[in-house]
């Protein structure tokens, strides 16, 4: 037990103190909090309201514990989601699994400690969704006084049961997956998983809405909160919190904390076994050693452009990356496409859509500005979310000094960079307007318009992006997940792009709908990219001598 | 050559990491730089390589200031870091590319040099493979194979022996010695006194910051008969 609490202590340290050791903290990283609270008030204000709304219709169908059922369970998929990536890593592929697997420690002991630093990795999670959601509760139902201590003890003990699932899930697959100790392989197996697993979750979700729409219109004449019953398929206790929480029940309380009491200890006599089996012989990649001949040789020793050459150089590394593939490459195609894909498929009958396709005046100014401001908006919001520029000099880490060494400029390397990011914009702006054009049957001119925008839109994010990373990159990092998923530098390209979003659909709204507006927005975009590539020269030669000094 | 004048680095606005040093290395010597863990051997490096900006002094490599034109002073030198872990995710020999288009090395040149160094350092089979693979000795012979791929006219080498095998680090060694008699520039950081011995023309012993000693071994031995090198070097850092 000393042993558990010690490795508990140390990793809390290292997880949630990884800064550079400067002593120095810059205006930015000081306001950071509050800026992340005010990039984050539109979303919780609008869970707030939705749930406020939500209880207004339960309410006379004495249906208010669904909101808490909902948000269990919903807490309780994004915990096991999240897992599935975070605890790969976490117990098996971090740098400090060699050095604790030569100590004299229990394999209980090893997981347990980096079970409790993951379950509080979750809470952030937990606090995200849970706090509007539940404020929203508490206002308009006013549970009584005895509400509150068994509120405590259902959220603190919520991530522990999804996270068990993850963890014995995963550690089995470590333990007789053949394959499943290669790093990488692993990666890509999950990646995949995970988006299975969306994808799932995303066509249930779609049938569910029509097929059994009688069984819930059933349960909800029986009043009563008895369609919560329904939301207990898939983590077992959950219905225990529900009803000790709606009725509020010390019994139903004792029952949850009992079942996270068993979990927790068959986890542990479970990781006590298979712990070691999976983490002895653990590696990074597969390698052939076999020697380059002839042809392959010399095509592997051909001469190019530097800048391209350092632009293949940084697609290489986030093809091959499986923590950079998924979040800052598939999620910027993968978006799109699921965008499609579900809209397509909540279609059903075409027919009377496709009247009103037919029935669309293409020829109006104001729907061309409208597609403009349409492409414009889909090139900042695709953007901002493929992560590459905002991380581009933070995934370098601390091998970021050899920017600094090589005989280019910085703004040429900054150049590279914002070029992989916008490969990758293109391939997400190519992989929606081209389908939406087609099925909506936009005229050439149109979509060469909301292509052409949504190009210009997207030359600018990159750049926004990279002037962020230039300014704030977050080199210190243990794990390559970390450089990307707990970079707060999105969050200054994500705000952004939403803002400009709303505001070019408000400006055409005031503006008149003329030709020569078209052009204006046309030149408008025009100009802020040049200013953004001129601002990136700049701070790029001001800020990167200073990085790493 | 290389001239370091005046050099002054502090950390934070407190600790001061090197100390106004200056040294001059000519064209053809071999230099090692000695010193204790966390003499100032790297912050200086870093300076000389534009890693890391000097507060005062300057300096110079073949004649060119590597604050005032970078890219210039940058294309005088290959740096071997004491890092070897850079772009694990690619393979051995787009690596070594990537190094000779970034210095802009003829494909006739690259395949040449690529090839050697590959038969040298024992990694022809192992080029077409991630470098995530390799060892940290493997590791450790890339990295000074992308700094040979392009034939820097100066070489600067923070703890390069380290992680080599004996046969490797033989062959480094004869390297250093061959590029110096070509009349060309070698400044290597080290640990082991023994390399410096064998190797150096002219040591450079630093400690806190400061530079205690510049010149040859022998004129070193002289001051202090009848010691070993050990015993100088703990002697030397130990009035620092």
């Amino acid at each position: 037990m000393h042993n558990f609490l010690a490795l508990v202590k140390v990793n809390l340290k290292n997880t949630f103190s990884m800064t550079d050791g400067k002593q120095k903290k810059s205006a930015l990283n000081r306001f950071l909090p509050v800026f992340i609270l005010i990039a984050l008030l539109p979303s919780i204000a609008s869970m707030y309201f939705l749930t406020q709304d939500l209880i207004g219709i339960l309410t006379p169908i004495q249906q208010t514990g669904i909101v808490v059922a909902l948000l269990l369970m919903g807490v309780s998929v994004t915990v096991f989601f999240f897992a599935i990536f975070l605890v790969p890593s976490v117990y098996y592929f971090s740098k400090d699994v060699e050095t604790l697997l030569a100590l004299p420690l229990q394999p209980w002991v090893i997981v347990a400690s980096k079970f409790v630093v993951t379950v509080i990795y979750e809470y952030f999670t937990l606090f995200f969704f849970a706090l509007p959601v539940l404020a929203a509760y508490i206002v308009k139902v006013q549970p009584p006084v005895a509400f509150y201590p068994i509120l405590l003890v259902v959220l603190v003990l919520l991530p522990v049961v999804p996270l068990i699932f993850a963890s014995i899930l995963i550690m089995l697959i470590m333990w007789l997956v053949p394959f499943a100790k290669n790093r990488d392989f692993f990666n890509y197996l999950s990646t995949f998983f995970a988006l299975g697993l969306a994808l799932g979750i995303n066509f249930l979700a779609g049938s569910a809405a029509t097929v059994s729409q009688d069984v819930l219109i059933d349960l909800l004449m029986r009043g009563n909160n008895s369609l919560t019953s329904v939301f207990n398929l898939f983590i077992p206790n959950i219905r225990f919190a529900v009803e000790a929480l709606v009725k509020i029940s010390l019994v139903d309380t004792l029952i949850y904390v009992g079942i996270v009491i068993l979990a927790s200890v068959a986890f542990v006599a479970l990781a006590q076994i298979v712990y070691f089996r999976g983490a002895i012989g653990v590696n990074e990649t597969s390698a052939n050693r076999k020697r380059l001949k002839g042809k392959a040789y010399s095509k592997s020793t051909v001469s190019g452009n530097v800048i391209l050459t350092y632009t293949l150089k940084e697609l290489k590394l986030l093809f091959r990356t499986p923590i950079y593939l998924m979040n800052c490459v598939l999620s910027a195609v993968l978006i799109p496409g699921i965008m499609i894909a579900s809209f397509s498929m909540q279609l059903g009958d075409t027919s009377e859509l496709q009247q009103i396709i037919d029935s669309i005046p293409w020829g109006t100014p104001q729907l061309s500005l409208y597609i403009l401001a349409g492409g414009a908006a889909f090139g900042w919001v695709i953007t901002s979310l493929n992560l590459i520029t905002p991380t581009a000099i933070s995934r370098e880490g601390q091998n970021a000094y050899f920017m600094k060494y090589i005989p280019m400029s910085y703004f040429a390397q900054m150049s590279a960079k914002v070029l992989s990011g916008m490969a990758i914009s293109l391939l997400g702006i190519v992989c929606f307007i081209l389908p939406v054009a087609w099925f909506i049957k936009l005229p050439l001119n149109l979509t060469i318009i909301a292509f052409a925008a949504s190009v210009l839109t997207s030359v600018f994010m990159n750049y926004l992006g990279m002037i962020v990373d230039i300014l704030h990159p977050k080199l210190v990092w243990e794990q390559e997940a970390s450089a990307v998923k707990q970079n707060l530098n999105a969050v200054f390209t994500m705000v952004p792009a939403a803002g400009l979003s709303f505001g070019i659909f408000f400006l055409i709204g005031k503006l008149p709908t003329e030709g020569w507006v078209s052009l204006l927005i046309f030149l408008i975009l025009i100009g802020s990219d040049f200013l953004l590539v001129y601002l990136t020269k700049r701070v790029a030669e001001k800020a990167m001598p200073r990085m790493l000094g | 050559m290389i001239q370091i004048e005046n050099v002054t680095k502090v950390y934070s606005g407190k600790v001061k990491a090197v100390d106004n040093i200056s040294l001059t290395v000519q064209d053809g010597e071999i230099i090692g730089f000695i010193g204790p863990n966390g003499a100032g051997k790297t912050t200086t490096i870093k300076m000389m390589t534009g890693i890391l900006s000097p507060d005062t002094g300057r300096v110079l490599l073949n004649g060119i200031d590597i604050v005032q034109q970078p890219i210039e002073a940058k294309r005088q030198f290959g740096l071997v870091t004491d890092n070897p872990d850079v772009f694990l995710r690619l393979k051995g020999i787009e690596y070594l590319n990537f190094m000779a288009d970034i210095y802009d090395v003829s494909e006739a040149d690259r395949r040449e040099r690529i090839q050697r160094l590959a038969e040298t350092f024992e990694m022809a089979a192992a080029l077409n493979d991630k470098i995530l693979s390799y060892s940290h000795g493997m590791r450790q012979k890339i990295v000074v194979m992308g700094v040979l791929v392009h034939s820097p006219n100066i070489w600067i080498l923070d703890e390069p022996l380290t992680g080599l095998d004996p046969q490797s680090a033989f062959a480094l060694k004869e390297m250093m010695r061959a590029h110096a008699n070509e009349g060309k520039t070698v400044f290597f950081s080290t640990h082991v006194l023994e390399v410096a011995e064998k190797l150096c023309s002219k040591v450079a012993i630093i400690n806190k910051g400061k530079i205690f000693y510049f010149g040859t071994l022998e004129d070193l031995k002289k001051d202090y008969v009848d010691m070993s090198l050990e015993e100088i070097f703990l002697e030397v850092t130990r009035n620092a």
